[in-house]
C-alpha cells in the first residue's frame, strides 16, 4: 500500500490551512480503535444502596458505574419511580435489585447482571439482553425482552403485547398470560407462557420454541404445533422449578409451537436456478 | 490507446432499399418488451422480483440543477491552490462530536450485502481520507472497526448482530428506520448470500431469505423513539452523537418530529439511493427525490429552530463532487455514499477475471444483481471463490482516491462560488435547467428569477 | 404521536383535578412537547347553564400580528352578539388569556346551531361546551398551560390530559387535543397514535353535516363517537366499533359527564398503563406518570389489544 499522500502524488500544498484532504498513514496494524470498554471486577459481598428518588436516570445509570467501579457488587435501587432507562448497559456480573417498578427500557442493553425487580416494569424491558438473569415480581409491558440474545428473563405477572419479538436466543418465562404478536419473527431461544396467549402467537416465527400452559387466541402465520418431547419435560420441569413457578395443568400438557419453516424461502417451490435470472 | 481512425468513404454508396419494417405501426411506451417480458416472468413466478441496484426510471435528479460561480460579481477563490476547508461536524452538540476531514462518508452497508474483503476495503479507504465507514445491518466485523477510525454502529429494525459491547465502540450511533430506495420496507438478503457464517452472526438458520422487519421491535411511534435515544444514551454514557436514518417520504413532517425526539444528527436517503436487494417495485415506486428531500429537512429543521443543533446529512445517487456541492448547497451538512464507493471497488467493472455475460447474463455495466450473491468483482458476494478478485489493499486505495476525488470537485464548485468553506454554499448558488428541478428543488430557473410553484425566489 | 392521561374519581367523589392532571402530564412531556391539553370535568351546572370555551386567535397570531390585539376585540365582541342572536344569556365572563375566554352562558336552543355560528367568526373555535366539560389547551408544556390557565385547585370528577408532538398537522392550538366531540356537550377526546384512513373517513362525516377545524387525525375519533352517538349508540358501543372502522395506530381515552373510557386498538402498538381500585381510575401512556399521584407501591397493569373499558364516575 502506498504511503505517499495523494496531495503529494498531485503537487498539491498540504497544510492544515489548505483544507485539502489528505491522507492518513496509515497501517493496518493499527488496533487502537479495538479495545472492547471496561468490565469491572465487582465483589458481590460489598452491598451499596441508591435512593432513585431525587435523581435523573443519567445520574443513577452513572452512579451504578461508579460503584460497580469501585468494585461493589450487591447494589439496591430503592424508589425507581418508574423512571425510564434505569440499569441500562451494565456489562459485567453485578447483584442489583430494584426495589420499585421500572419505565421503558428498563435493564436493557445488559450482559451478565443477576436483577430482581420488586414492582413492574414499562415497555421494552431487558431489550437486547445478552446475558444474565432477571426476575419480575408484577407485570410488564409491552415488547418485554424485544430482541433478547441471551440470559433468562422472568416475569412472574402478565405480560403486554409483542413479547419476545425478533428475540434470538435465551428464555423467557411469564407466570401469567400474555398479549398479542408475541414472538414475533422469533429467531431462536425459548419462550414459555404459564397461562393464557393472545393471538397471532408466533407469527412469522424463523426458530425457536414457544411453550403456552393456558390457552392459545390464535396462532400466527408459520408458527404450527409441536410435539412435546421428554426433552422439553425436562428443560420445562427444571426452568420452572429454578424460578418457583409451575405450569397450571402440569408440564406435560403445555402446548409445543415451533416454525413452519415455509417462510424460510420465498420460492423453495421453484428451482434454485430461477432466482439467479430475476 | 490510440483509435483507429473511421476512413471517410471517397462518394456515397449507390441507395439500397430501406431495411426498415413498414408494417410496423409504432411501438407502445406503455408496454415495452421489457414490461412485457416482467409480466411473462411474473406470471410465472407469481411474487414480486428481487433485484439490487437502485432506481431505473427517470427521475428529476442532481442534473438538472447548475452553479451559478462568481464572475465579476463575487470574488472567486482560486481554483487550486487557495484555502476551502472541508472539515464536518456530525452532531455538534454531542459531548464527543463526529469530526470528519471531508464532508463525504461511506454509507452502512451490511457485511452479508458486501463482502469480508469490501467492507475492510470501505474502512480502510474511508480512514485514509479521513472520513468515518457504517456497520451497516448484521452485526460489527471486528476487522472493519479495526481499520475505520470513525466508525458508526448502526442500530437496526432487525438488531441482527446488535451488541451493547460494540455499541460501546462505536464513534456514533446510527438509528435505522427507513431506506430511501425503499421507504417503508425492511432489508432483504436472499438465501444465497446467508452463508454460515453471516446466519451466525445474525443468529438465523443459514440459507434463508432474510427479510428484516420494517420497525423497530422495542419502539413504535416517535414518542418511544425519544425514551429509546435516551436508553442508547444511558448504555454510551450520553458521549457519542445519535444519528436517525429516514427514507425521505413525508421529509418535512417527518424531520420535524424526527428533530424533536432529540437526535444528534438526521440522515435522508433519497429515493436514488441503492439497496443491496429489494422487490423492483419498492425500489421504483416509493420514496421523493434527493434535490426535493433535502430542501424540505432543511425547512423543518430551520422551522424548529434546530439548524446548527442537529446535523442534515443526506445520501442517494451521489456520483460526482458537483453532486456533493449541490446536495451541500441544498441544505445537507455531510453527504454518505454507498452505490458509488461500491463502484470504486469494481462494481460493474469488466475486470479480466470476471466474465459478466458469463456469469450474471448481462455485460459490466448493466449489472444490477447484487441480490443473486454471485457478484462477478466479489463485491457483494460471500462465495469464497468471487471473493478473490477484490483485493483489498487495491480496493482500499481506489477507495480513498474516489473520496479524496470527490472532495476536492466538491472544493472546486465552491471555490468558484466564491467560498471559503464548503458549508458555506447556499441554494442560491444554484439554477435550475428544468421547471421540475426548479419547483422540487425550490430553485429558480436558469436565467430567470422565477421559480416554479413559488411566488418570490427569495423567500421560502 | 403524544402522551395521553385520564382520571376518575369515583363514588361521586372530587378532587383537585387541576393539580393532579398537571402532575401527570409534566412528567409526559417528552412524549410531546409542543402542546398540552386538558379536559376537566368540574361540577355540573344547573338547568340549562353551559360552560363555553372558546378561543378567537392563535398564539401565533398573539405574536406575529399588528392589529391583532383590536381584531381579538371585534372578534369576541361578534361572539357576544351571536350569542345573544340565538337568545343566549351570558351570566359570567372569564378571560383566561388574552385570546382564549370562558363563558358561562344560559342557552336552551340548538347547540349545533350556537357552536356554527359562533365558529363562523373569523379564527374562533370553541373548545369546549357543556355542562361540566372544560377544555383547556395551548402551546408549551403543562406547568405552563397550568400557570397560565390557573388550572391548579380545579375541582372535579374526573379529567383528561394530553401532551402532544405533531406529527403530520401543525403545531398550533387548533390541532392541539383535547377534541371536543361536537357538537355533544361534555364529551372530549385525547388520542395517542394515528389514524391511515382519516382523510376518508373525515370525507364521510363531513358529507353528514360534521365540521372539522383542523387537519388533525384525532379529530376524527371525537367527531365519529358523536356521530355513533348521536345515531343512538352507547359509549361504549359506539368505541367497539370505533377499533374495526378506524385504521392505523391508536390508543383513545374519551370522557363524557359521568364516565371514562379507554380503547385499544388491535395492533397494540400504543402504550397505556393501568391503575384501578375502588375510589380511583388512573391510567396513562406511562406508569411514570402515574407514579406522579402514587409515589406508593401499587399494582398497574397494561391492557390488552382490542380492550374497551368504560368507568362511571358515580
Amino acid at each position: 500500500m502506498a504511503l505517499r499522500t495523494k496531495s503529494q502524488d498531485m503537487g498539491m500544498h498540504t497544510e492544515q490551512l489548505s483544507g485539502r484532504t489528505q491522507q492518513r498513514f496509515f497501517t493496518p496494524a493499527e488496533e487502537q480503535n479495538f479495545t472492547y470498554p471496561e468490565a469491572f471486577d465487582v465483589d458481590f459481598n460489598k452491598r451499596a444502596e441508591l435512593d432513585c428518588g431525587p435523581l435523573a436516570p443519567r445520574d443513577v445509570n452513572l452512579k451504578i458505574r461508579d460503584l460497580m467501579s469501585k468494585g461493589y457488587g450487591t447494589i439496591v435501587l430503592k424508589n425507581p419511580g418508574a423512571k425510564h432507562s434505569l440499569a441500562v448497559g451494565i456489562l459485567n456480573k453485578l447483584n442489583l435489585h430494584i426495589e420499585g417498578s421500572l419505565g421503558y427500557f428498563g435493564c436493557g442493553l445488559i450482559d451478565g447482571p443477576n436483577i430482581r425487580i420488586k414492582g413492574r416494569v414499562g415497555w421494552s424491558c431487558a431489550e437486547n439482553m445478552l446475558a444474565g438473569t432477571i426476575v419480575i415480581e408484577k407485570n410488564a409491558g409491552s415488547t418485554f425482552g424485544a430482541a433478547l440474545r441471551g440470559g433468562d428473563l422472568v416475569c412472574m405477572g402478565d405480560v403486554g403485547a409483542r413479547m419476545g419479538i425478533d428475540m434470538k436466543g435465551g428464555t423467557i418465562i411469564v407466570g401469567g398470560r400474555c398479549g398479542a404478536f408475541c414472538g414475533f419473527m422469533m429467531q431462536r431461544g425459548r419462550m414459555v407462557v404459564l397461562g393464557d396467549a393472545g393471538k397471532n402467537l408466533g407469527d412469522s416465527m424463523y426458530d425457536g420454541t414457544i411453550y403456552v400452559g393456558g390457552k392459545i387466541d390464535g396462532l400466527g402465520v408459520d408458527a404450527v404445533p409441536g410435539e412435546m418431547t421428554d426433552l422439553d419435560v425436562s428443560w420445562l420441569s427444571r426452568k420452572l422449578k429454578m424460578y418457583g413457578l409451575e405450569a397450571p395443568k402440569g408440564v406435560k400438557n403445555m402446548q409445543k409451537i415451533v416454525a413452519g419453516k415455509q417462510l424460510w424461502n420465498y420460492d423453495n417451490l421453484e428451482p434454485t436456478e430461477k432466482k439467479l435470472i430475476l | 490507446m490510440a483509435r483507429e481512425r473511421k476512413k471517410v468513404p471517397a462518394a456515397a454508396p449507390a441507395k439500397k432499399p430501406s431495411s426498415r419494417n413498414k408494417s410496423l405501426l409504432g411501438k407502445s411506451f406503455i408496454f415495452p418488451p421489457t414490461v412485457i417480458d416482467d409480466i411473462h416472468i411474473k406470471s410465472e413466478l407469481g411474487r414480486y422480483r428481487m433485484r439490487g441496484f437502485s432506481l431505473f426510471k427517470k427521475i428529476p435528479t442532481w442534473d438538472d440543477l447548475t452553479f451559478l460561480p462568481g464572475t465579476l460579481t463575487r470574488f472567486v477563490i482560486e481554483g487550486y491552490r487557495e484555502k476551502c476547508l472541508t472539515q464536518t461536524v456530525i452532531g455538534p452538540k454531542a459531548k464527543r462530536p463526529l469530526v470528519l476531514d471531508i464532508p463525504i462518508y461511506i454509507t452502512g452497508m451490511s457485511f452479508g450485502a458486501l463482502s469480508f474483503e469490501a467492507k475492510i476495503a470501505l474502512a480502510r479507504g474511508a480512514t485514509m481520507a479521513g472520513t468515518a465507514t457504517c456497520s451497516g445491518e448484521g452485526g460489527m466485523i471486528p476487522d472493519e472497526r479495526r481499520y475505520s477510525s470513525k466508525w458508526f454502529y448502526q442500530c437496526i429494525q432487525s438488531r441482527y448482530g446488535f451488541n451493547p459491547h460494540h455499541l460501546r465502540l462505536a464513534d456514533a450511533c446510527e438509528f435505522f428506520i427507513g431506506q430511501g430506495c425503499k421507504v417503508g420496507l425492511g432489508g432483504h438478503l436472499m438465501g444465497q448470500k446467508v452463508t454460515d457464517q453471516v446466519a451466525e452472526m445474525r443468529s438465523l438458520p443459514a440459507g434463508i431469505d432474510q427479510r428484516s422487519p420494517a420497525r423497530h421491535p422495542d419502539w413504535l411511534g416517535p414518542d418511544d423513539l425519544a425514551l429509546k435515544i435516551q436508553e442508547i444514551r444511558e448504555a454510551t454514557n450520553g458521549e457519542i452523537p445519535i444519528q436517525l436514518k429516514l427514507g425521505a417520504a413525508r421529509v418535512y413532517d417527518d424531520v420535524r418530529m424526527a428533530a424533536k425526539t432529540g437526535p444528534d444528527s438526521i440522515y435522508i436517503d433519497g429515493m436514488e439511493g441503492g439497496t443491496g436487494a429489494g422487490p423492483h417495485i419498492a425500489t421504483e415506486e416509493t420514496g421523493v427525490p434527493g434535490i426535493a428531500a433535502i430542501r424540505q429537512a432543511r425547512k423543518a429543521l430551520d422551522d424548529v429552530g434546530m439548524t446548527g443543533q442537529i446535523s442534515l446529512v443526506y445520501a442517494g445517487g451521489i456520483r460526482n463532487g458537483a453532486d456533493v456541492a449541490k446536495a451541500i448547497a441544498l441544505g445537507a451538512d455531510a453527504v454518505a455514499i454507498g452505490h458509488s464507493a461500491l463502484m470504486a471497488l469494481n462494481c460493474n467493472k469488466d475486470i479480466p477475471e470476471a466474465d459478466f455475460e458469463k456469469e450474471i447474463g448481462v455485460e459490466a455495466g448493466y449489472c444490477y444483481h447484487c441480490h443473486t450473491g454471485r457478484c462477478p468483482v466479489g463485491v457483494a458476494t460471500q462465495d469464497p471463490v468471487l471473493r478473490k478478485r477484490l483485493d483489498p489493499d487495491e480496493a482500499a486505495e481506489r477507495v480513498y482516491n474516489f473520496l479524496h476525488c470527490l472532495a476536492i470537485e466538491c472544493q472546486m464548485m465552491a471555490r468558484a462560488c466564491g467560498k471559503t468553506n464548503v458549508h458555506s454554499l447556499e441554494p442560491e448558488d444554484l439554477a435550475a435547467l428544468t421547471m421540475e428541478a426548479s419547483a422540487l428543488a425550490m430553485v429558480p430557473l436558469a436565467g430567470s428569477q422565477h421559480t416554479v410553484g413559488r411566488p418570490d425566489m427569495t423567500r421560502y | 404521536m403524544c402522551g395521553i392521561a385520564g382520571l376518575i374519581h369515583r363514588h361521586g367523589k372530587t378532587g383537585d383535578i387541576g393539580t393532579e392532571m398537571t402532575a401527570m402530564l409534566q412528567s409526559l412531556k417528552h412524549r410531546g412537547p409542543d402542546s398540552t391539553g386538558y379536559a376537566l370535568y368540574g361540577k355540573p351546572l344547573k338547568g340549562n347553564e353551559l360552560m363555553l370555551r372558546f378561543k378567537v386567535a392563535e398564539q401565533d397570531e398573539m405574536l406575529k400580528g399588528f392589529k391583532i390585539h383590536d381584531q381579538v376585540k371585534e372578534r369576541r365582541n361578534e361572539v357576544d352578539k351571536r350569542i345573544k342572536e340565538l337568545g343566549g344569556r351570558i351570566l359570567e365572563t372569564t378571560d383566561a388569556t388574552e385570546y382564549a375566554f370562558r363563558y358561562r352562558i344560559d342557552y336552551a336552543g340548538d347547540r349545533r346551531k350556537l357552536a356554527d355560528f359562533i365558529e363562523d367568526v373569523e379564527g374562533a373555535e370553541i373548545l369546549s361546551m357543556g355542562h361540566g366539560l372544560e377544555l383547556v389547551k395551548d402551546l408549551g408544556d403543562a406547568a405552563r398551560v397550568a400557570e397560565q390557565y390557573h388550572l391548579k385547585g380545579f375541582t372535579g370528577t374526573h379529567a383528561l390530559g394530553h401532551t402532544r408532538m405533531a406529527t403530520e398537522s401543525d403545531v398550533d392550538i387548533r390541532s392541539a387535543h383535547p377534541y371536543w366531540a361536537y357538537p355533544f356537550a361534555d364529551v372530549s377526546v385525547v388520542h395517542n397514535g394515528q389514524l391511515t384512513n382519516y382523510w376518508n373517513g373525515r370525507r364521510a362525516l363531513e358529507r353528514r353535516g360534521h365540521r372539522f377545524m383542523s387537519n388533525c387525525d384525532s379529530e376524527l375519533i371525537a367527531v365519529y363517537l358523536a356521530d355513533k352517538m348521536q345515531q343512538g349508540a352507547e359509549l361504549k358501543d359506539a368505541m367497539t366499533d370505533s377499533i374495526d372502522e378506524l385504521d392505523g395506530v391508536f390508543t383513545y381515552l374519551v370522557a363524557t359527564s359521568d364516565s371514562l373510557g379507554m380503547a385499544k386498538d388491535v395492533m397494540a402498538a400504543k402504550p397505556m398503563v393501568l391503575y384501578e381500585s375502588e375510589k380511583f381510575i388512573c391510567l396513562a401512556s406511562e406508569e411514570v406518570a402515574i407514579r406522579s399521584v402514587f409515589p406508593h407501591e401499587i399494582d398497574t397493569f397494561d391492557p390488552y389489544e382490542g380492550e374497551v373499558r368504560v368507568w362511571k364516575s358515580a
